[in-house]
């Protein structure tokens, strides 16, 4: 008893002086499972994330917008890869993990259960998504466990990439014929209000906020992250000419903030419940794909133990007798 | 159209045409490290048409011409690639045996284009950053080969079918014209029979180490090279370009 109050009162003094937490380090149950919790989820949207902008990737309207789409969501799935090997170092494996995404007991970013009908998507997921996406990141680059924290700093660096690209994207649409200034309009509006949801509840509303801050896993809470996007963003909105559709949207004075409207919390619901209209066709594309990958990894796995029994030196010798 | 041209269009296309095959599996790979790497190959590739292009643009006679025209402003009949690049993904088996034999073939190919006499041009430059890249490509499907041959009976018997499939469009790979000929001529080209003895040699070695028999099949693949396709060549292309067609001159 007396051993675990100490135990406690080490990672407590931890966190409050900023050191990280590694995975060698005792911690509260809790903690564990609630990173588990947020990591697995992180590196679950980066792969689902691939699938709305993967989309376009045979159809992107020049060759060096191929080049650079298909590097981005290969990156994605690179972010997937640094984050499931972060969660690992909490006594988790990939395939618990996986399992869970494909069960459809884990959660993913509700933001890829929007479609993708039109090129300008792929600017607008760059932009606002990519974008939305840095502003949490950065911040959890502070977070208090190690492995995560750098898993984001390296994210980070390449989300910024993204974030750039879509952005030019938009710009270019915006600055070309009528259609094309329409088009990403059209995105704009559509993705605007689901990327303000991605920052989660209201505060007051957050189910695992408060802990979590305590802990020093989350450093910023929802809303000042969210009004943070929101204050970057419309400026480059108003850079490029297009409108971000809140009638609301004004600058606060006194606040030194953008004043915004009221998040559609019905919606967050129904999305976040699996009523979204991408959620069905996101799940299958991933179970699909490990399904048709069943008999690959199996010939993978079945093949490297025999190699490392040493089989095929066999072979070899013995088709040089031959 | 220049010989020189024109084979450099015609290696420019198969290079495109095959990356876009592949780059249909980013996002859906049979798992997570595999669907980066295939997603990577698919990047070269794509990178690979890109530099061909341009250089193409630079030697064409019709002046303005750039990478995007040859990609998506050109119809069937006008792509000149081989018919093996165009055909659907299959499953990974299909998938990696393609990439095996088509990398071997390009191995060779660039190598000949890469030892090609003339110092004030830039395609022998060029094809010896492939040739790199290519030799990297062919290690990585060659040990497929080799895991997915000696994995499970499964995934033999899937190698076993696409190889069947395959076989008959590698055929093209010898199928000679004019083109190739002239490129022979001044050393930038494997001759014919030295392409089909080298290339060979390789792949029935594989092949035969993994328990992979060669079909017994005669049928050969042809017309790639003077733009005749497969079915598939044509729906690829709808989709590829799509957007260039229904928004024709706009910038993106
Ligand atoms: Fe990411
Ligand atoms: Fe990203």
């Amino acid at each position: 008893m007396v051993k675990n109050m100490e135990k406690i009162g080490q990672f407590e003094r931890k966190i409050a002086e900023e050191e990280k937490i590694e995975p060698k380090d005792w911690m509260p149950d809790k903690y564990r499972s609630s990173l588990i919790r947020q990591i697995s989820q992180h590196a679950h949207s980066e792969v689902v994330g691939q699938l709305p902008e993967g989309n376009w990737i045979t159809r992107a309207p020049t060759l060096r917008r191929k080049a650079t789409l298909l590097a981005k969501v290969q990156d994605e799935a690179g972010h997937g890869l640094y984050l499931y090997s972060a969660a690992e170092t909490l006594n988790t494996s990939r395939e618990e993990m996986w399992d869970a995404l494909l069960d459809g007991s884990a959660k993913y970013a509700s933001i890829f259960n929007y479609p993708t009908p039109t090129w300008a998507d792929v600017g607008a997921i760059g932009w606002l998504v990519d974008g939305a996406a840095i502003v949490n990141q950065i911040s959890l680059c502070r977070t208090s466990f190690g492995p995560y924290a750098r898993a984001m700093e390296r994210i980070c660096r390449e989300e910024s990439f993204h974030q750039r690209q879509g952005f030019e994207i938009m710009q270019t649409l915006a600055k070309g014929s009528e259609e094309q200034r329409e088009m990403a309009q059209d995105a704009l509006n559509r993705w605007w209000w689901p990327t303000l949801m991605m920052f989660g509840p209201h505060d007051a509303h957050s189910m695992h906020s408060q802990q979590s801050m305590k802990w020093k896993i989350k450093r910023q809470s929802n809303d000042e992250l969210r009004q943070q996007f929101i204050d970057q963003t419309v400026e480059q909105a108003d850079h490029i000419g297009l409108t971000i559709p809140d009638e609301k949207l004004k600058w606060n004075e006194e606040r030194g903030h953008y004043d915004f409207g009221e998040i559609d919390w019905g919606e967050f619901e129904r999305v976040l419940m699996g009523h979204g209209p991408c959620n069905q066709s996101r799940l299958q594309a991933r179970q699909k794909a490990h399904e048709k990958g069943a008999w690959v990894r199996e010939a993978l796995s079945v093949y490297t133990a025999k190699e490392k029994r040493g089989d095929f030196k066999i072979m070899e010798r013995e088709a040089v007798n031959e | 159209m220049n010989h020189l041209l024109k084979y450099t269009l015609r290696l420019g296309d198969n290079a495109l045409i095959l990356g876009q095959r592949m780059s249909e599996w980013c996002g859906h790979g049979p798992f997570l490290e595999e669907d980066i790497a295939m997603a990577n190959s698919a990047l070269d590739y794509v990178g690979r048409a890109r530099l061909l292009y341009t250089y193409a643009a630079s030697i064409d006679s019709v002046k303005g011409r750039d990478e995007d025209f040859y990609a998506f402003r050109r119809d069937e009949a006008e792509f000149e690639n081989l018919q093996i690049c165009e055909l659907p993904n299959g499953d990974y088996a299909f998938t990696i045996l393609r990439q095996f034999l088509f990398d071997h073939y390009c191995v060779l190919v660039y190598r000949a284009l890469s030892r090609f006499d003339k110092p004030s041009d830039q395609l022998p430059g060029l094809a010896a950053k492939i040739v790199k890249e290519s030799s990297f490509h062919l290690a990585r499907s060659t040990k497929w080969v080799q895991r997915l041959g000696l994995g499970t009976i499964e995934s033999n018997l899937r190698m076993k079918r696409a190889l069947e499939e395959l076989w008959g469009y590698t055929r093209e790979f010898f199928d000679y014209d004019e083109t190739d000929r002239s490129m022979v001529s001044i050393g930038a080209c494997p001759e014919k029979e030295k392409l089909r003895f080298d290339w060979s040699n390789l792949v029935e070695k594989v092949l035969f180490d993994v328990s992979l028999k060669l079909p017994e099949s005669k049928w050969e693949a042809n017309g790639g090279r003077q733009g005749v396709h497969t079915e598939h060549m044509g729906k690829l292309l709808a989709e590829m370009q799509v957007l260039q067609r229904r928004y024709p001159s706009l910038s993106w």
